[in-house]
């Protein structure tokens, strides 16, 4: 099989499997705290902020992306498929839901969510006798 | 009356078949990069008639501080992804690759230097290079 027919075969079970059931990409992805806050970062390129979706219910964060079609022309060489984004996180009771923010730059997609109160270091006086 | 009809290779054909499906599920690609883990950036490359167009995903890179640079088929592409996390920072889960990267490919052609252009967008780089004179295919008119 030459180069091509490799490919068009490859394109072909690409395009099965996309009617079979939506597929998916897993963003690669940073977690990291800091003292008031989560910071989850993930790596989206090709999306636009229009194309994201963020959602958060019953303590579940999900990320949806929707990245732009790159294809030009033939393929000649190839080391990434180019489809939709997804993943979801658990997020724990010591975060405050409602505070979270996001922003898109770059195709990075930066989330922060802010600590609960009860959950921020605090600094405990200590009185002398 | 189809059932009625006598084809002595039915099994071997449905058995190829089943091959088929199973091969097929072993080539299909699962969206995995077919390129060590950590690479980065990830590049796919397109033949586009008189154009090949490189195109890297490097999100969160400044495209000012890119390197880019073309010389006959060979283009390389140099850059820094930077850490924005502080040393106080507990990581949890760590997939990003950041700091310096450097890949050089070789294209299927040799290319003309001036012709490249380069656009950056939504983490997307895209690099259009015209292929080089002698590289480019001449139609040939027959004589009668």
């Amino acid at each position: 099989m030459t180069t091509q027919q490799i490919e068009k075969r490859q394109s072909a079970d690409v395009a099965r499997a996309d009617q079979e059931k939506p597929q998916y990409f897993q963003p690669s992805t940073d977690v990291r705290e800091t003292d008031d806050q989560i910071i989850i970062q993930f790596d989206m390129p090709g999306v636009s902020s229009d194309n994201v979706n963020l959602t958060v219910e019953k303590g579940t964060l999900t990320v949806t992306g929707k990245a732009d079609p790159e294809e030009t022309g033939q393929v000649v060489y190839r080391e990434t498929h180019v489809g939709d984004y997804q993943r979801t996180f658990s997020l724990s009771d010591d975060v405050d839901t409602e505070g979270i923010m996001a922003d898109m730059k770059a195709g990075i997609l930066t989330v922060r969510i802010p600590k609960a109160e009860k959950a921020k270091p605090k600094r405990i006086a200590i009185t002398s006798a | 009356m189809l059932l009625n009809t006598w084809y002595p290779f039915y099994d071997v054909s449905k058995t190829l078949g089943e091959m088929d499906r199973i091969f097929d599920a072993v080539n299909r690609p699962l969206g995995l990069r077919s390129v060590p883990r950590g690479t980065f950036p990830a590049i796919n490359m397109y033949s586009d008639g008189d154009n090949t167009v490189m195109v890297a995903e490097i999100p969160g890179v400044d495209p000012e501080t890119l390197d880019l640079s073309v010389m006959g088929d060979t283009v390389t592409l140099k850059g820094k992804r930077d850490d924005e996390s502080l040393d106080t920072d507990r990581y949890y889960r760590r997939e990003r690759v950041t700091g310096e990267f450097c890949r050089t490919l070789t294209l299927p052609d040799p290319v003309n230097p001036d012709s490249v252009q380069a656009q950056c967008k939504n983490g997307i780089l895209r690099v259009s290079m015209g292929k080089a004179e002698a590289a480019k295919a001449k139609k040939i008119q027959i004589a009668s």
